[in-house]
């Protein structure tokens, strides 16, 4: 729990985090994602509980949508973080709805997922090389929610004082083959239900490293790899929460502030 | 855990092999590739499968 200390040695040290919060709750549709650190001591310092999520099922026509309510009363959380699992949710919008209902009024939502261009280096190479092997392409990345889309979807969930910023984080891989194992270890496997089932050819994955080296290798022989990271808060309305001022309120004129200099 | 040497890693390491013909078919589909149809680099393609296909024996 040292992390959550204020690292500033001037300021007083104040108790971790952790003995602030009364419960936390962990909420996952993947039981063994959900339990994976169950043993680890900071279990013991804080009133833990997890909730498995039923699991959407997918509907008759192929698509997944069918988002389950979450499980929570309304008004009854004072703060939702979510950390990377986002891009999996099919109806975005639906969940952020239910987000911004289980919170208490005045209450905030953070959240991070992986978004707009994650990946593009491997989707583009991926393209190149089965439209070159096998004449045709597939779906291996599932589509993600752009950073402009993000805005607009907080504030249909009826979020307010939005805010939204991207990081781009590029890791260098020795190959594509290790970024694929890698992606393999995170949980981030292809999961598009209209997907070509089975893995890749032999002859598709020779393809795309070659091209990938080709078009986006790094000097040194390595291969980038671009994470876009989508960052969120969004605060559930309530009474005293300041709002903007109505269109045309403003009495100072920018433009002889700013001509003033 | 993992095993030692998933079928993957033996894969990555027989294609570390052939940076030459790897790097010769980058660059037949870098050279045009909003026109890529199915085997337009077949030449270096096959090329580039034959190292690997000797890489791969060679290494077991």
């Amino acid at each position: 729990m040292s992390l959550l200390k204020n690292p500033d040695p001037e300021l007083p040290s104040s108790p971790p985090l952790a003995s602030r919060i009364t419960t936390l709750i962990a909420a996952e549709t993947s039981p063994s994602l959900l339990h994976r650190d169950a043993d680890l001591p900071f279990n013991s310092q804080l009133h833990l509980e997890r909730h498995v999520l039923p699991a959407p099922s997918p509907s008759a026509d192929g698509g997944g949508d069918g988002e389950v309510p979450l499980p929570f009363e309304t008004d009854s959380f004072d703060l939702v973080l979510s950390s990377l699992s986002l891009h999996w949710i099919n109806d975005l919008p639906g969940m952020l709805g239910e987000i911004n209902r289980v919170l208490k009024p005045d209450a905030p939502f953070i959240g991070a997922m992986l978004g707009g261009d994650t990946l593009f280096e491997l989707r583009t190479s991926l393209q190149l090389a089965e439209q070159e092997r096998r004449g045709g392409i597939s779906p291996h990345v599932s589509p993600l929610a752009d950073v402009r889309d993000v805005g607009g979807l907080l504030g249909r969930a009826g979020f307010q004082m939005l805010t939204v910023d991207v990081e781009d984080i590029v890791v260098d891989y020795p190959d594509s083959f290790a970024l694929m194992q890698d992606l393999q270890a995170m949980g981030e496997g292809n999961a598009v239900l209209g997907r070509e089932m089975g893995g890749l050819g032999r002859d598709v994955m020779l393809a795309t490293d070659a091209i990938y080296r080709a078009m986006h290798g790094n000097e040194d022989g390595s291969v980038p790899a671009t994470f876009r990271i989508i960052h969120m808060i969004g605060w559930k309305e309530g009474g005293n929460q300041p709002k903007p001022l109505p269109r045309g309120s403003g009495e100072v004129n920018l433009k002889d502030v700013l001509e003033k200099k | 855990m993992q095993p030692k040497t998933r079928p993957i890693q033996r894969f990555a390491q027989a294609v570390s092999k052939c940076s030459v013909p790897a790097a010769e078919y980058g660059r037949c589909i870098m050279a045009d590739y909003n026109f890529v149809h199915k085997d337009k680099c077949v030449k270096e393609f096959m090329k580039l499968k034959d190292c690997y296909l000797a890489a791969a024996k060679g290494g077991r």
